[in-house]
């Protein structure tokens, strides 16, 4: 096992704590760069959408995993994103512009969802996101002079000046990119004050406001966060599949984004991007098994449905750590080895659990 | 001088008259004991001062200022920190972690500034460290810094809860039942705490409190409270042999 002497209390807030760590990230890092040379477009545009996914699954996890709210509804910002970048673009704005634009619109809708929820929390919480996301899908479906009805848009390319997005590699560039924007930006906040201010209110909201924390402020400014990042991979969404529609942005894909971090693992942005890779992954799963198991794939909806729905029950009761959690199990098995004991990670429950005021 | 005062507070839940008219005051550098049965009211009075509650009746002024109707999360900035009679810890933090929320109210940088993660937050964050460092030194808690709470003893729990609220530099501490739930060697070493922080920090300390050995030790007065009311304030061998004191405890 590896202990580290420390020096400075600057190691602590470190990005890679130690040397090994910067090392295996350098690996991928360089794995990552040199995947357009190995892989071909198929498998590129799959690695694009993991990105994708990611970028929404950091936002997803600020709010879920390290804030501890609920949201049903972030198909909606995914969706304002996407509709955002599709109409700016329409109008003839340039990617640079578009792009934040897209981003802050779905945050603006994230400020006003928090505003308006701000009493609530817990499961009628959930049901008000659910609500605004259906709010959102109706207007995206009626207002058909902006958003096209059910008949939806096209998207054109990404342009900057004079270079053009046009090839599976460069696009896949981009959206890596940002996803590597959004971690830093997470790590830095999660590292800073308001991450800390943030896992305050999800473990008691009680001794958070009596540290100086306003409770409703940092819910409000968490959900804002959180519908600006996943607002901006829904402008990336929408150039991934070039032509959207409201029906890609149901309750469906709110439902995706939550198994997303949940299998992931709550409170790790690890898990935001192994979520990522399953979510992409699960699709191909379910359709070998939907051939395995002769179901006729007029059950699609309904069998995705259910696998997602069952993933985050059995993930709930038997890892509630996720993916992350599984591989620091698996990591720490190995570097301890032969001295795992199998309660290592249970909590010990020394303690009476303690009253709420609420 | 007179650093906190409550003047005829009232607070009552459906029917039950809570806190009844309660008045007293705290000199700066005192150790303030409030003792009586159970349900008296002593951390409805707390929970009254920390604003989690709205007050009936009643003013309550810190440092000549009326905190009567002050935001819930403005109180600790002002300079009143707390900690729970059924321990608040973030359970899924470290020690570490969890001091360092309580240095929430004091310097910050800025939500961009910490977004890039700049030098002067880098600076602030290692300035949170020393600070929280010391707190970690002077507690003992050294072995247990990047523990994670939750799978700590009620013991260190209960001391770490007091680190946290003495990280965010208060001016009065307030205790709800600080010994509870612990044996008598941490008993002895809280009850040299408390006199650290008074003595070592300049923290007044209010404290709500059982044991009346840990009382009589550290206290410089003690108010007795029952049904809400106040029974009598006095030096702490006073109000033992007060016989209205101990009509309360025994007559239930
Ligand atoms: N949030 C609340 N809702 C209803 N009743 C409460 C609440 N808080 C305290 N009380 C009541 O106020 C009285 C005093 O309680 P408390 O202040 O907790 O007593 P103590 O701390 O002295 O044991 C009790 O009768 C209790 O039931
Ligand atoms: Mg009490």
């Amino acid at each position: 096992m590896h202990v580290p002497m420390q020096t400075s209390y600057d190691e602590d807030i470190r990005l890679f704590r130690h040397r090994v760590a910067a090392l295996w990230y350098a690996l991928l890092a360089a794995a990552v760069l040199a995947a357009p040379a190995i892989l071909g477009d198929y498998h590129l545009l799959q690695l694009s959408l993991v990105a994708i996914y990611a970028i929404a699954g950091v936002g997803v996890m600020l709010l879920v995993g390290y804030a501890g709210q609920i949201s049903l509804g972030h198909a909606a910002f995914l969706a304002a994103g996407a509709y955002g970048e599709a109409i700016l673009r329409a109008e003839g704005w340039p990617f640079l512009l578009s792009l934040p634009a897209a981003g802050a619109a779905a945050g603006l809708l994230g400020l006003v969802l928090a505003l308006s929820t701000s009493r609530l929390a817990g499961l009628y919480l959930a049901i008000a996101t659910l609500a605004f996301a259906f709010i959102v899908e109706e207007v995206l479906t009626r207002w058909e002079t902006l958003t096209g009805g059910s008949f939806g848009l096209m998207v054109g390319r990404i342009t900057f000046g004079q270079v053009t997005i046009d090839a599976e590699w460069k696009f896949y560039y981009l959206a890596v990119g940002l996803l590597v924007l959004a971690l830093l930006g997470a790590l830095n906040l999660l590292r800073s004050r308001t991450g800390r201010a943030l896992t305050a209110i999800r473990d008691s909201e009680i001794s958070a406001q009596s540290l100086g924390v306003h409770p409703a402020r940092y819910k409000a400014l968490v959900l804002t966060i959180s519908a600006t990042l996943t607002g901006v991979a829904g402008a990336l969404y929408a150039h991934r599949i070039q032509f959207i529609t409201p029906d890609q942005f149901t309750i469906l894909m709110s439902v995706e984004l939550l198994v997303l971090v949940v299998v992931g693992g709550l409170g790790s942005l690890h898990g935001a991007v192994l979520g990522a890779i399953f979510i992409v992954v699960l699709p191909q799963i379910i359709v070998m098994l939907r051939d395995a198991f002769a179901i006729s794939s007029a059950y699609q909806a309904g069998l995705d449905a259910g696998v997602y729905g069952l993933l985050m029950v059995l993930f709930m009761l038997y890892e509630p750590r996720g993916l992350h959690g599984r591989w620091v199990k698996v990591k720490l098995y190995l570097d301890i080895f032969p001295y795992y004991r199998k309660a290592t990670f249970r909590r010990q429950r020394l303690f009476q659990k303690s009253e709420r005021l609420r | 001088m007179t650093l906190f005062e409550v003047r005829n507070l009232g607070r009552s839940f459906g029917g039950i008259q809570a806190v009844r008219d309660v008045s007293l005051s705290v000199a700066e550098g005192e150790i303030f004991s409030i003792i009586g049965p159970n349900g008296a009211g002593k951390t409805t009075l707390f929970n009254l001062v920390s604003r989690l509650y709205d007050a009936d009746s009643g003013q309550i002024v810190f440092a000549g200022r009326d905190i009567t109707r002050l935001a819930p999360h403005r109180v600790v900035e002002l300079g009143i920190a707390r900690t729970f009679q059924n321990i608040e810890l973030f359970e899924n933090s470290s020690v570490l972690h969890n001091l360092l929320v309580g240095r929430h109210c004091r310097a910050s940088t800025g939500f961009l500034s910490e977004l890039l993660f700049t030098q002067a937050n880098r600076r602030v964050e290692i300035e949170h460290r020393e600070k929280v460092e010391g707190i970690i030194e002077l507690l003992d808690l050294q072995a247990h810094r990047n523990a994670p709470v939750g799978g700590l003893a009620y013991g260190i729990r209960k001391v770490v809860e007091l680190g946290r609220a003495l990280a965010a530099e208060p001016r009065l501490i307030l205790l709800d039942e600080p010994s509870s739930g612990l044996n008598a060697e941490e008993t002895e070493d809280l009850a040299f705490w408390i006199q650290d922080i008074r003595d070592d920090l300049g923290i007044t300390v209010m404290m709500i409190e059982h044991d009346m050995g840990l009382v009589n030790m550290v206290s410089n007065r003690v108010l007795a409270l029952d049904r809400g009311q106040v029974l009598a304030v006095g030096k702490p061998a006073e109000i033992m042999e007060n016989p209205r004191v101990i009509n309360a405890y025994l007559g239930g």
